[in-house]
């Protein structure tokens, strides 16, 4: 019963938080910090697209020293709910920086390509491979869309990020690193739009940071040393569809800078 | 001279005479001077504390002979006790004997009331667990001292349930699955009823202690299959609940304090017809469980409280007719914030809000114009609501007023021949407002998501569910006995109906041997979910299985027995979901099978000693369509066993003391190989390997011990008691916790150790 599983799930979840407090051996790698290549986003510009138009899409990974993966990406499109088997799918690559451009075919070309697009928008896959070579696979929705161009949605913008230490602005140097004397940075991202509706998710190469998942970012490595930081900011918004059914899509940007602590 | 007859005739008439005049005025001395005249002595005999009456007690004077009996209110009377301080005996059937002075005087009666240690630890009420013995197969008879006071169950006698052959250990724990795993069933396979109709939930949060005060409880019916047509919609087993009276004799009640919950419980007659009894009962776990979860992970705005209520009112109309109106309801709320330094939006998104409650109002009219013929009638109101979130990725909101109407009329036309027949009929008016993935089924692996993305649904809908039974058992000879049944079921929504045959047999080749044998078939509806608009599929069917068991009984000299019992289940037109993202989400397209092996020995409460050993052997498989391959069911358990036993020391048993020890068998599992990184949700999802439930997780044991000490007054008695559950602190092999993107993993494992301390005072 659906109820029931609801129950299960929040009580799974308390368990979860139990085990969690009780587990041994803590070491496992944080999602916010970088020690392997993998994904930390993927954008697609604009979020939403109408036939005939072109989206550029770009999988944002990091290498485990925090710089921008530049190796091929493979990128496939489908409709959301087709199996992985039924062919139905658009395959390009990248051959470097994870960029890639699609010209969206018109509508019954697609629909001929693809299948009729009635239920859940796309599904765009992108696979890379690891250093370790293991095949790794990322995936986001994206829907095209014949409403007007000034009612669809859009993928939020990092304005801005201003880096303080000590109350003074950091800048920086011709490298594009900020250098610090001091032991603490404060990173604070200027965004269009409403900032209750965004989540923030903070990356670094320093393998102990924990985050805020706000605007405002404290980040004290408690060392010297050269830290890479990645913001990744997300708007949940939601394409509704004819069947009463909701594709969740998740507008995107991001920020990267490097860190000198003095 | 005259003849030595004449003297001797004379002499005869003289001492005659004489002693005729003595007589008389020894008979005027003992009038005219005051020569004590009997009095008598009448009163009650009760058991201490319970102030039960004690009945068939001998009340005997021995220096004047006389002896007496109490009746079966405890009461009794000697008459003709001469007058000055008597010592009075009171002898139990056990042969235990008490004395008491009594002052009686002449032509008074003495009243006497007399406390007395019963000769059992017991409380009146006799819990009846098992399958009834008018449907066949087994039937376990527990007192409520014994589904009380087993170690781990924290004095709820609806979780002793979970010691008995058939249900799957682990099921009903924190940390399990809501309800109870019977006979390789889902626990949303099984049916939980109060007094013949369903409640929304038997356990607090699904998995704590049940939300009927166990004060009220009559009798609990455990039937993990074969049971009669009287029951319908489920494919696993059966628990019903059935509330008592109140007493109409005396005022009582009960104050229970415990570490996680207390209670209070109040009764008593009004008036010669009445009577009425009440019940309350709120949770503690909020006061501990932060002290639990650690306050940089989580914090817990509403802890999970309950409450629970429970209240009974009886009115005899008379001799044949009697109302009983019922009224009860559970509420269980639960408010969990993640750590969100100061960011809303993120707070808003993990944060997790639960709360269910019910209100349920019964009327119960019993008729019976003569010792062949009965009817019950009772209709039943309920008003069940659920609102739940998990942070912003689902919500869901569900009201539903439920009137039904169960009418059963049970007649017997001769001493071996008992036939009844009955109907049930039920609306259930249903409003849903959800925002939320359809919820994955058995066997599906994909974390919360069933398929199809997420859902927005706002609907209303009224099924009617209605059912017809007839039953008839029939004893043509003392060694044979037979209950063929038969059960019609119709489902408004769907605009099916299906139809159940069943038969029991039972055989006693002696009267301490049964062989009992049992064939059937049992329908099921779909969940609601399943049939829903939009979210659910048209043109399902009702699951359907045929059950077949074979079982034999033996009950040995001083309260030993023993049961064997094997069964196999078929399973068909199972719903399953179809993954096909273009066509319907389910169709009848799933089989299985279960069968098993279930033993009991059983050592019942007749002096000290109480326990039993409990075996369940079980296979569960489904098969999911014809493409795919058989997979063992989520929750399969291959071997549970248990032993628990209590003993009573001291000279009124004042001290028990229990240990409960079980073992069980790893559930199933898919292997997680790695994971998929979602960019819109920031989450990796789980790639599951291609064998479902190919993998098992580790066996468990477990020893909980329960310490209880009893201090009995006159009109009341205290008891105290210390339960501990997993006593060597082992651990529970839980799964496994991954990183975040899966490449990682590390055991999870559970040490559930859990003392409680109670204290109880019965008046």
């Amino acid at each position: 019963m659906t109820d029931e599983n609801l129950t299960r799930n929040l009580l799974l979840f308390l368990i979860f938080l139990a085990a969690s407090a009780m587990a041994c051996g803590d070491g496992m790698e944080s999602q916010n910090t970088i020690e392997s290549r993998r994904f930390l986003a993927i954008v697609a510009d604009p979020l939403e697209a109408g036939y005939g138009e072109t989206v550029n899409f770009f999988a944002l990974v990091s290498e485990s020293n925090g710089k921008i993966y530049d190796g091929p990406v493979n990128w496939s499109i489908s409709r959301d709910d087709s199996p992985d088997d039924s062919g139905l799918s658009l395959d390009f690559s990248s051959e470097a920086g994870g960029e890639a451009t699609w010209e969206i075919p018109a509508k019954s070309e697609l629909s001929s390509l693809l299948g009729p697009p009635e239920i859940k928008g796309y599904l765009l896959r992108a696979t890379m491979t690891t250093a370790e070579g293991e095949h790794v696979e990322a995936y986001k929705r994206f829907v095209v869309s014949e409403r007007d161009a000034a009612d669809r949605i859009a993928n939020p913008v990092i304005e801005n990020m201003e880096l303080g230490s000590g109350g003074e602005a950091l800048e920086a140097g011709g490298d594009g690193t900020y250098a610090t004397s001091r032991n603490e940075v404060t990173l604070t991202a200027q965004t269009s739009g409403n900032e209750d509706d965004l989540f923030f998710e903070w990356y670094s190469t320093r393998s102990d940071f924990e985050p805020d998942h706000d605007a405002a970012q404290t980040f004290e490595p408690g060392k010297n040393g050269t830290w890479t930081m990645y913001c990744v900011i997300r708007e949940e918004l939601e394409f509704e569809h004819d069947n009463s059914s909701v594709t969740t899509l998740a507008g995107i940007d991001w920020w990267r800078g490097v860190i000198e602590f003095q | 001279m005259k003849a030595p007859e004449d003297r001797y005739a004379k002499t005869c008439l003289l001492s005659l005479l004489i002693l005729l005049i003595l007589g008389g005025a020894a008979s005027t001395t003992v009038a005219g001077q005051g020569f004590p005249a009997a009095g008598a002595v009448e009163g009650f005999v009760l058991a201490k504390g319970a102030r039960e009456p004690v009945p068939f007690a001998i009340i005997r004077e021995k220096n004047l002979g006389l002896e007496t009996q109490t009746d079966e209110l405890g009461a009794f009377r000697l008459d003709n006790v001469l007058p000055g301080e008597r010592t009075i005996h009171v002898i139990l059937e056990s042969g235990r004997e008490y004395s008491m002075k009594a002052t009686v005087r002449e032509n008074e009666t003495t009243h006497i009331k007399w406390y007395v240690h019963a000769d059992a630890f017991l409380t009146d009420e006799v819990v009846v667990v098992g399958e009834k013995a008018t449907e066949g197969m087994s039937r376990h008879s527990l007192s409520k001292e014994e589904m009380t006071g087993i170690p781990g169950n924290n004095n709820d006698p609806i979780r002793a349930v979970e010691n008995l052959p058939g249900v799957a250990g682990g099921g009903g724990g924190f940390g399990g699955s809501e309800g109870l795993i019977i006979r390789g069933t889902s626990p949303e396979d099984s049916n939980y009823l109060v007094n013949g109709f369903e409640v929304p939930q038997l356990f607090h949060f699904g998995v704590l202690v049940s939300v009927i005060n166990p004060e009220l409880i009559e009798t609990i019916d455990y039937m993990p299959g074969s049971y009669g047509v009287r029951y319908s919609d489920a494919l696993g087993g059966i628990i019903e609940v059935k509330t008592r009276d109140a007493h109409r004799d005396r005022f009582g009640g009960v104050v229970d304090l415990a570490t996680y919950s207390s209670f209070v419980m109040f009764e008593g007659p009004f008036g010669e017809k009445t009577s009425g009894a009440a019940a309350i009962r709120r949770s503690f776990i909020d006061f501990f469980l932060p002290y639990v979860i650690p306050e940089d992970q989580a914090e817990l705005t509403l802890a999970p409280r309950f409450y629970d209520y429970l209240a009974v009112f009886n009115y005899q109309i008379d001799t044949k007719n009697s109302l009983k109106t019922t009224f009860m309801g559970s509420d269980d709320g639960m408010e969990l914030l993640a750590d969100s330094d100061d960011n809303d939006n993120y707070e808003e998104s993990m944060t997790f809000k639960m709360s269910n409650y019910f209100h349920r109002g019964d009327v119960d009219w019993l008729t019976c114009p003569n010792q062949r013929l009965s009817n019950r009638l009772t209709f039943s109101l309920l008003y069940s609501a659920q609102d739940q979130s998990f942070g912003s990725m689902a919500s869901f909101q569900r009201k539903v007023l439920t009137p039904a109407l169960r009418d059963e009329l049970s007649f017997s036309p001769g001493e071996s021949n008992e036939l009844r027949l009955g109907f049930e009929g039920r609306v259930e008016s249903t409003e849903i407002s959800s925002k939320m993935n359809r919820p994955p089924k058995e066997g599906q692996t994909g974390g919360q998501d069933g398929g199809g993305g997420r859902f927005e649904l706002n609907e209303e809908f009224a099924p009617v569910v209605a059912g017809l039974y007839a039953e008839d058992a029939v004893k043509p000879w003392p060694w044979f006995q037979i209950i063929p049944g038969f059960r019609y079921d119709y489902h408004s929504y769907l605009g099916e109906y299906s139809i159940d045959p069943r038969l029991n047999a039972n055989f006693f080749p002696t009267k301490k041997a049964t062989i009992k044998a049992a064939a059937g078939q049992y329908h099921q509806w779909p969940a609601s979910d399943e049939m829903m608009e939009n979210i659910g599929a048209k043109d399902l069917e009702a699951e359907s299985g045929i059950l077949g068991a074979l079982g034999f009984d033996y009950r040995f000299d001083a309260g030993y027995s023993a049961e064997l019992q094997g069964y196999y289940k078929s399973l068909d037109n199972l719903v399953s979901p179809t993954n096909d993202p273009r066509g319907e989400p389910y169709e009848n397209s799933g089989i299985g099978f279960v069968y098993g092996l279930e033993i009991l020995g059983r050592k019942q409460l007749t002096d000290r000693l109480f326990g039993w050993a409990s075996y369940t052997y079980s296979v569960s498989k489904r098969k999911d369509s014809n493409d795919d391959d058989w997979r063992y069911f989520d929750q399969d358990q291959t071997h549970n066993f248990i032993i628990l036993a209590s003993y009573m020391l001291g000279q009124n048993k004042q001290w028990k003391i229990g240990a409960k020890w079980q073992y069980y068998t790893g559930m199933p599992y898919t292997e997680i190989l790695g994971g998929v990184y979602d960019a819109d949700a920031n989450r990796y999802e789980p790639v599951y390997a291609s064998e479902v439930n190919g993998k098992r997780e580790g066996d468990y044991h477990q020893l909980d011990v329960r310490v209880d000490k009893l201090w009995t007054f006159n009109r009341w008695t205290m008891n105290t008691y210390l339960d501990v559950q997993n006593v060597y602190w082992s651990t529970d092999p839980a799964g496994y916790r991954y990183n975040y993107d899966y490449s990682e993993k590390e055991d999870v494992s559970f040490q559930s150790f859990m003392p409680t301390i109670g204290i109880q005072a019965r008046f």
